[in-house]
């Protein structure tokens, strides 16, 4: 299921009326199902292995593109959906989620509190469907009653999206559409998959006496193994993604700090700060992740067309509005040679490039004009100024020179994007170098 | 398991052609009494459709197979393989295999398609015999059913063995070929660490077999395990790619950042070249060999330094303050290396070599002074190879030497500098022709930045 991973210092009032209203609706629901219970006996082994199986899937959090993560117990869920009911299996989930998110993983108690009763009413009303398009309850059988298998199925993945995505636009800003756009896509590649193994519990359960020959506790242990072992293989596989993902970036961060240790009056750490600051400006102007990845990588490697630049040219005043040598310029067109070769850094090669091309055309290296410039190469031009001039200035002494410049060298729009990203943040209160905390508080951890 | 080899310019041994024939030959002269014996215990219609639909499952799942280091293409249908075996028995799951390899390979040389063929048959029907032999039953064979799985754990997990050993060997056998190396070697290269990952697709391809015998259950809940498995390929996948983008990054930044110097440029790729040769020449294991290539792009990235290159643009020897600097390299460069995760099993081991290249099997190395055994292996290594580019390449403050010279020189410091057997491997593999060092005075390397950069001193 869909979990709310990420959360920021500051709470709104949208999003505290919004929980309370779900946790509120939740609570209602799941009173009303109480009512409903007992329609379908449970056996005392066939409870404890959906309660166990849910708490294991649990805490498999798979991180997804969208910067977010889904929890593997999808598939107990749903199973428990079909063969027990959705009043036994939500208030299995609303316990399950509460004890996993709550004590184990020590989430705190609001949000623990909003996870599972997203998954208490996602559960109900996908119970509904199943029921109205003539789906029982603990009668399985395909291919007759597959419409109702694939409704309820389908609409537990557009329900659980759908409440985090309005969660998370109340929390961070931007449209519900877009935090849909994001999510439902990846949702929809792990829900299909973990429903699949989720419908081979069910089938599995209602012939579980076929499968096991006895009655006892072997029954459902084996059931419970054959749910874990493809779930577990996702989860691996999904994980290995993820984490090859973070150690790259890792990487592409050192290697563009290598820069700083090479060249002569560089800051170190410009590189990480220009990337995490771009990067954060990317999502305040609503860019997809990959997009903001590769923001953020192009800000970690701005400067490594320097390398190729010989020590005594690149000695250099540290005003950023100085006027640079001539072949300092080639920095930007060499740093973008250098990354032609990585097909897949070709969105940042692009932004290395452009980066000190100038809003009203007099920058280079191909004196792009306006909206010709890319997007990642204007946000990359503001954050590289704003860090620059943060080593001396402080924060609203630099956000004032950037506004002088805006028109001329920056992007009007980026410059005030950057001043309210600051604003928001308390950073303009604060001294230099407050910068990274802020940007990687707001981003999502698989991406750095 | 498919073959699939993509060696640099390394020309096969001329066994290849016969034995990828003998294999197909001996695979089909088993195919063929495999086949009479089933059809002569006869089957119905509905088997035959229950076949074809794992051959299907065999032909989806084996789509975009995903390539692991050695050129071995792994796909997750070992759990298909598996359930096949277990449902219908050898001779069945050797024509899926057959045709599926006829559907997956059709694009590929034919030699080896035919080898392949005879490679999974082989593997069926020995797997099917170890698995037979230790008491296991098929489920589509008379006798009474369902089938006690829980009884046979012995047979079922021989017969998985069986499958993967007899099909990785002749395999590993047709790789050394290939690319005329011990099948021994290819095998611990390629293989050892694939064996645990493929084995423990087994229980998956049970639970396939357990499921395809419930009653009421049968070819549509099996059908349900595939979106998992092919969910968690596509992830694998994805997973791949990002290591090749992380090696082809380093590769073109490590690069990039020697570029300043033109005596220097390249160098690591050249290191990184031999290193590779010599550690497959002495058989590393997989992850020794990751570790290893690795280390070879960082292993100068502790000179990125502004101090370091007054001190390279100098001719002549360098003063005590400077060997300071110099000394200094290994541990910068490891502190770096050490802040780039690979593979999490690689992670701390390459900064480890990176440490230890320059360090001596006397002990007069830098920067520690470790001696002997303690100097890892891969470091040694790549401390060889690493002298051997610098006497070969034209430096600042020395002349160009022969690689005849170069290693004349090394055999001189093995015992003392080097470890012998390593100094011997080189030259072995230099005098077969395999190590391919540049001609010329200066490389002309095709680097962005030699194209782009002004020219630079020197």
């Amino acid at each position: 299921m869909k979990r709310m991973v990420y959360h920021r210092r500051r709470k709104k009032l949208g999003l505290w009326l919004y929980v309370g209203a779900v946790i509120a609706a939740a609570a209602v629901a799941l009173n009303w199902e109480t009512s409903h219970l007992g329609t379908v006996a449970v056996g005392l082994w066939e409870l404890t292995l959906f309660v166990v199986l849910a708490g294991v899937l649990e805490m498999m959090v798979v991180p997804l593109a969208d910067g977010g993560g889904a929890a593997a117990s999808f598939a107990a869920y749903f199973a428990g959906l079909l063969v027990l009911g959705p009043g036994t299996i939500a208030w299995v989930a609303a316990l399950v989620v509460l004890f996993t998110e709550g004590v184990l993983r020590r989430t705190r108690m609001l949000r623990a509190g909003f996870n599972a009763a997203h998954s208490v009413l996602s559960l109900v009303a996908a119970g509904w469907v199943y029921h109205e398009l003539g789906g029982k309850v603990g009668q399985v059988w395909l291919p007759a009653g597959l419409p109702a298998v694939v409704g309820a199925a389908l609409s537990l993945w557009a329900l659980e999206t759908l409440w985090v995505a309005a969660a998370m636009s109340l929390e961070r800003g931007g449209k519900v559409v877009r935090w849909l756009r994001l999510s439902l896509a990846p949702m929809l590649a792990l829900d299909s998959a973990l429903a699949s193994v989720g419908l081979l519990l069910a089938l599995l359960y209602q012939s579980r006496a076929a499968l096991a020959g006895t009655a006892g506790w072997q029954g459902p242990a084996l059931l419970g193994l054959i749910t874990l072992i493809p779930s577990g293989l996702l989860y691996y596989a999904y994980r290995l993604q993820g984490h090859l993902r973070q150690v790259y970036a890792k990487s592409l961060r050192t290697l563009g700090s290598l820069v700083e240790r090479k060249v002569e009056g560089s800051q170190p750490g410009h590189g990480e700060r220009v990337g995490a600051l771009a990067a954060a400006m990317a999502q305040a102007v609503e860019l997809s992740p990959r997009q903001v990845e590769q923001i953020r990588y192009a800000g970690f490697l701005h400067d490594i067309g320097k390398v190729g630049v010989p020590a005594s040219l690149l000695a250099k005043s540290r005003d950023h509005f100085a006027k640079e040598s001539p072949p300092l310029r080639l920095h930007s067109q060499m740093g973008a040679q250098i990354l032609a070769p990585i097909h897949f850094l070709m969105p940042a090669a692009q932004m290395v490039r452009a980066h000190h091309e100038r809003w009203d055309g007099l920058g280079y290296p191909d004196g792009l004009l306006h909206e010709d410039i890319p997007l990642g190469a204007r946000l990359l031009s503001v954050a590289n100024a704003y860090a620059g001039m943060t080593e001396t200035l402080t924060p609203s002494q630099a956000v004032g020179r950037l506004r002088q410049a805006a028109g001329a060298r920056f992007d009007p729009e980026l410059v005030e994007v950057l001043a309210r990203l600051l604003a928001e943040s308390g950073e303009l209160e604060q001294g230099p170098h407050a910068l990274p905390q802020l940007a990687t508080g707001r981003l999502p951890t698989w991406m750095l | 398991m498919q073959i699939h080899t993509e060696v640099d310019n390394q020309v096969p041994s001329r066994w290849l052609p016969a034995y990828n024939s003998l294999v197909g030959l001996v695979g089909y002269g088993v195919l063929v009494p495999l086949t009479l014996a089933r059809l002569h215990a006869g089957f119905s219609d509905q088997l035959l459709w229950e076949a074809g639909f794992f051959l299907g499952l065999a032909i989806l799942v084996g789509l975009h197979p995903v390539t692991l280091p050695g050129g071995v293409l792994s796909t997750v249908a070992f759990a298909v393989d598996y359930a096949c075996l277990l449902i219908f028995g050898p001779a069945i799951a050797a024509w899926v295999g057959v045709i599926s390899f006829l559907v997956l390979l059709w694009h590929r040389p034919r030699l080896r398609q035919f080898f392949n063929q005879g490679q999974v048959i082989l593997s069926f029907a020995g797997a099917g015999w170890v698995y037979q032999a230790l008491g296991g039953r098929f489920v589509e064979s008379p006798g009474p059913h369902p089938l006690p799985f829980g009884e046979m754990g012995l047979a079922l997990l021989g017969g998985a063995v069986a499958f993967f050993f007899i099909s990785s060997l002749l395999i590993a056998v047709a790789m050394g070929l290939w690319e005329r190396r011990s099948m021994w070697g290819v095998w611990g290269m390629s293989f050892r660490w694939v064996a645990l990952r493929s084995l423990a697709l087994a229980p998956f391809g049970l639970l396939m077999a357990m499921v395809y015998q419930t009653e009421g259950l049968g070819i549509v809940a099996v059908a349900l395990f595939v979106v998992p498995l092919v969910g968690a390929r596509y992830a694998f996948q994805g997973a791949m790619e990002m290591l090749q983008v992380h090696r082809e990054t380093v590769q073109a930044l490590s690069n990039a950042l020697e570029a300043y110097d033109p005596y220097t440029r390249n160098h690591s790729e050249l290191v990184t070249r031999y290193a590779l040769k010599l550690g497959r020449e002495l058989q590393l294991s997989a992850s020794q060999m990751e570790a290893l290539e690795w280390a070879c792009r960082l292993h100068d990235i502790g000179k990125c330094h502004q101090d370091w290159e007054p001190i390279i643009r100098k001719p002549g020897k360098p003063t005590p303050q400077e060997w300071q600097v110099i000394r200094q390299h290994p541990v910068e460069g490891s502190q770096l290396a050490e802040q780039m995760e690979f593979l999490p099993n690689t992670a701390g081991v390459v900064a480890r070599i990176v440490r230890a290249h320059h360090e001596r099997l006397d002990g007069s190395g830098y920067p520690d002074g470790t001696s002997g055994k303690n100097i890892p292996l891969e470091a040694q290594i790549l401390g060889v190879v690493d002298a051997f580019e610098a006497m070969t390449a034209r430096r600042a403050y020395q002349p160009r030497r022969s690689p005849q010279d170069a290693l004349a020189e090394l055999r001189r410091d093995a015992g003392t500098q080097f470890e012998p057997r390593l100094v011997a491997a080189l030259e072995a593999l230099w005098e077969r022709g395999e190590l391919q060092v540049p001609e010329g005075p200066a490389l002309v390397v095709r680097t962005p930045v030699a194209a782009g950069a002004p020219e630079v001193g020197g």
